[in-house]
């Protein structure tokens, strides 16, 4: 039971070329370019955003599956998003089929960034999600603010259900393998998915059945 | 055209996407795209189109899913220019 999620920062990507026959055709499915047409008038969403929404559900499709399956490979157009509804506001629900997994997510479209997180909690009770923009976009900055927010998440949710083990927390990711939260000396069942772009970084992770 | 000079010429299109400008240099065949060079995965389309236009060739979806290493892209590249 795990989450995937995947942050796209508008500011690094081109919206001209996004709009091109040959940006966009590797990445949406005949079906998904159809959808952009019939999207109600409120929705509210570019083109060249909704590719990269569309984008940000697969990454988090492929994360999910790619924990289990370590050595897929990203390829959009086999990561077919079945659903995507505005809901108001930039936000956005759906529904992504990969691996033969049904997986429900979650996008918001904000100012300068598209997230979106996948779980196969219909809900997405159980599933925490967060964004926050950082002030460089070196690879190690990156990584390290993302666990770093991804820990202070953590923390808040875990102080009290798990016994006060907050301050032990830590991410640990073993060589081409997932990110794992440990407690000091035990590995928790929190599967955690860490994603970064230009100056922005986000996470999610889900909540074992034993936190209420 | 021989691999090592497609080799010498993918590095300028891997430039613009590429942080470690010393590392892209030593670059080899079994450099990962994503895992050694890190790569945005949101740049490979960017790199695949990029390398269309300075081959004049098209890169088929197939070929373009193959795409891991430096190889990958090499052997995608070499396929199209010899065809």
């Amino acid at each position: 039971m795990s989450t995937g999620n995947d942050i796209v920062a508008l500011g690094a990507t081109d919206s001209e070329r996004t709009s091109r026959y040959r940006f966009y055709s590797r990445i949406l499915t005949r079906t998904e370019l159809q959808s952009f047409h019939h999207l109600p008038a409120d929705a509210g969403i570019s083109f060249s955003h909704y590719v990269w929404l569309m984008w940000s559900i697969k990454e988090s499709a492929y994360k999910y599956c790619s924990r289990s399956e370590t050595s897929l490979v990203f390829a959009p157009l086999t990561i077919p998003v079945v659903q995507v509804t505005h809901r108001g506001a930039g936000s956005w629900h759906g529904m992504v089929r990969y691996r033969g997994v049904l997986l429900h997510s979650r996008s918001l479209v904000r100012t300068g960034f598209i997230s979106s997180v996948v779980s196969s909690e219909p809900d997405l009770g159980r599933t925490r999600h967060g964004v926050r923009r950082i002030p460089q976009a070196d690879r190690s900055s990156q990584s390290a603010l993302a666990r770093k927010f991804a820990l202070q998440s953590l923390a808040s949710e875990f102080p009290v259900a798990a016994g006060g083990v907050a301050a032990a927390l830590r991410i640990v990711r073993q060589p081409d393998g997932p990110p794992e939260v440990w407690a000091g000396e035990k590995l928790l069942d929190v599967p955690v998915s860490l994603a970064h772009h230009d100056c922005l970084v986000a996470w999610s992770y889900r909540l074992p059945e034993s936190i209420s | 055209m021989e691999r090592r000079e497609i080799l010498e010429e993918l590095k300028k299109v891997l430039y613009p996407y590429t942080e470690n400008k010393e590392l892209l240099e030593k670059i080899d065949e079994h450099t990962n795209l994503v895992k050694d060079l890190k790569i945005n995965s949101a740049n490979l389309v960017d790199i695949i189109i990029d390398a269309e236009a300075k081959y004049n060739i098209e890169i088929d979806f197939d070929s373009a899913e193959r795409i891991i290493t430096v190889g990958d892209c090499i052997n995608a590249i070499e396929e199209k220019i010899n065809a």
